[in-house]
């Protein structure tokens, strides 16, 4: 924990690094956690100074987050906001559209890919807080199978035409196939569980939690994007689907060709030896 | 990408194919333990059925049809089995069109590998392994004996002795010589498939290599032993000709010993190269093996025919009986360097080579 970058407006401010383990199956060790999204294994902001990675090495990368808090009192909204906005930027083109800025009932927030900043009167801080944290969680979690999935569309052009025709060839390809439909399934699995934190019921009688939460997954499109992930999902599982189905039906049928292939060639061999015969005993 | 253990192998196949002709041709055919005879057809064989697989697998890679592969692959093969005969009546005798020297095996075996590309590699396998069972019997039914009778392939220029000339008698008859390009076929394949885990697949196939050489090794051993008239009949020792079942177990072993570890050794090794004047040498000579086969029969032999036609004897008169087998080996060598002086600056200046117009004939567009 340190305290925020001059010049600020704010008298009383702090910085804090954050980790976002998208999918850690051990406790950390030592780390504080700050947000938890119940999904399995869970997704999580863990305070950095003290958390160090899991032993394995087998859990996904964690993603590193700077949060600046500020109790803003007697600072203009307009002022609070072009600070935090100042500060996100740092390092950054300028304006940076990456960068997104929200201002309700006197609160601030700033999200950025790598930087939040969050100001508000001293006493409602520890009320808005855990919201801006798990939107956070769930933005992080949402981009990383974004990422995720960006990432496999040249695999997947590579591998459609499997989809339709497979032979001996393709089935070297069997193992990376199978590994790759595993993938998709997994990311099919953390997509589905993103849905029920996403599309929580509504507060009533409304908080300004609730209210800011609300606004922040309204302004990142969280449902939107949620739901076009999953487009993109159908058509990962849809074409590997296919060829795990022509993969297992070649199995199939090769395994019955087999025994043919070996018929043919006992007859190829009989008939050469018949017509060396033929030509031999002629000679003789 | 050049693979310079390939390189080396094949240099290795070309240098102790001249070094025998030169030495044979020039001073007769009496066994000598210091030539090494037998062993640089088995890995030239080898090594073409691996090529094969990388040229087509290249193509495949540069996303050709099909059906222009296997177009270029037939004019391949068809181009070596012309030339084979072009070679045969033009650098030997016309009497010997059809003795199935190695340029015509080695176009057959094409045509044979293009036909099977599409199966399975089993049976790549159960076809090599049904060449070699074949052989003895093929050999046992035309009488082998009976067309070797003055110590060269003798048949009569009817259709039975063709046939069983290409099948069985010949010099280079595709029962059981097929083994090798379809087992290097075989070998690249399976390369291919467990490149993730090469070195392991490597270190089995030099394992089953020496497995092979020590069998062949004790078949040789078992027939001197315990003679028979079955193994009178089927093993006749360590031959090339005919090619025996012991002298193809063997050399396939040996084959197949030497590849994983000059692979390893060469290729796979990180911080170990060839010198770079021997690498620029291999690829000279592998490059252009075709150009170096042709040339050093016709710079050896033509020569004699033509001092013997000069004197008015009979045109094979000097052959076997020229010089004497230092003398032979000393030519043998200077024929190298000039040759391998010769292919550079066919390089360098863009001179029609074998290879050259292979490639023109057979691998331009329609």
């Amino acid at each position: 924990m340190t305290a925020a970058l001059p010049p600020v407006p704010w008298a009383s401010s702090q910085t804090q690094r954050l980790l976002f383990q998208p999918g850690v199956t051990a406790n950390p060790a030592g780390g504080t956690i700050l947000c938890e999204v119940a999904t399995h294994p869970p997704c999580r902001l863990v305070v950095a100074d003290a958390a160090t990675s899991a032993p394995g090495g087998t859990d996904p990368p964690q993603t590193s987050l700077e949060l600046l808090t500020a109790a803003n009192d007697g600072v203009p909204e307009a002022e609070a906001l072009q600070a935090l906005r100042n500060w996100a930027e740092q390092g950054r083109p300028h304006p940076d559209p990456a960068i997104q800025t929200l201002s309700l009932h006197g609160v601030q927030v700033v999200w950025g890919p790598e930087r939040v900043g969050v100001a508000a009167p001293g006493a409602r801080l520890p009320l808005v807080l855990p919201t801006v944290l798990e939107f956070v969680c769930l933005e992080q979690a949402l981009s990383g199978l974004e990422r995720r999935l960006a990432r496999s569309w040249p695999q997947l052009e590579e591998d459609s035409p499997l989809a339709f025709d497979f032979d001996h060839r393709a089935d070297r390809r069997r193992g990376d196939l199978a590994r790759r439909f595993q993938e998709v399934l997994g990311l099919r699995g953390r997509w589905a569980q993103l849905q029920p934190p996403l599309h929580r019921p509504l507060v009533y009688p409304p908080t300004l939690a609730s209210q800011v939460g609300e606004r922040l997954r309204e302004r990142a499109r969280l449902p939107e994007r949620w739901e076009s992930l999953g487009s993109q999902i159908d058509v990962f599982q849809n074409v590997y689907e296919q060829c795990a189905q022509r993969a297992h039906d070649w199995r199939l049928a090769w395994k019955g060709h087999t025994l043919e292939i070996l018929i043919i060639l006992l007859l190829l061999g009989q008939t050469l030896l018949l017509v060396f015969e033929l030509f031999a005993g002629r000679e003789a | 990408m050049r693979r310079s253990s390939i390189d080396l192998l094949r240099t290795v196949a070309i240098v102790l194919m001249v070094l025998v002709h030169f030495v044979e041709n020039l001073a007769g055919q009496q066994s000598r333990v210091w030539l090494p005879t037998g062993l640089a057809a088995p890995l030239f064989a080898f090594l073409s059925g691996f090529s094969h697989w990388l040229w087509r697998h290249s193509l495949e890679d540069r996303h050709m049809s099909p059906s222009e592969i296997t177009r270029r692959a037939v004019r391949r093969g068809l181009f070596l089995i012309g030339l084979g005969f072009a070679f045969n009546v033009l650098v030997w005798m016309p009497e010997d069109t059809f003795n199935w020297d190695v340029l015509t095996f080695l176009g057959i075996s094409l045509l044979i590998l293009e036909c099977l590309h599409e199966q399975p590699r089993f049976v790549w396998l159960i076809t090599a392994g049904g060449a070699f069972v074949i052989a003895p019997l093929l050999r046992q039914l035309a009488d082998y004996d009976s067309y070797w009778t003055q110590g060269w392939f003798d048949p009569d220029l009817t259709l039975s002795d063709g046939f069983t000339g290409c099948l069985a008698t010949g010099y280079f008859p595709l029962c059981p010589w097929v083994v090798f390009p379809l087992v290097g076929y075989s070998v690249a394949d399976l390369l291919a498939e467990r490149r993730d885990n090469e070195n392991s697949t490597l270190n089995r196939l030099a394992l089953l290599g020496a497995g092979l050489l020590v069998a062949g090794g004790l078949a040789v051993w078992w027939g001197t032993l315990h003679p028979s008239p079955v193994a009178n009949a089927m093993l006749r020792g360590w031959t090339m000709f005919p090619p025996s079942p012991e002298y193809i177990t063997g050399t396939l072993g040996l084959v197949l010993l030497v590849f994983p570890v000059a692979r390893r050794v060469i290729d796979l090794a990180p911080d170990r190269r060839l010198p770079a004047g021997l690498t620029r040498t291999c690829a000279t000579f592998s490059r252009h093996s075709l150009s170096v086969y042709l040339l050093h029969h016709v710079v050896h032999l033509w020569p004699m025919w033509l001092i013997s036609l000069a004197r008015g004897n009979d045109t094979t008169d000097l052959w076997q009986q020229v010089t004497s087998p230092g003398v032979a080996l000393l030519l043998a060598l200077v024929f190298l360097v000039a040759c391998q002086w010769l292919l550079r600056w066919a390089d360098d200046v863009g001179a029609p080579t074998a290879e050259s117009v292979l490639r023109w004939l057979c691998d331009s567009p329609p």
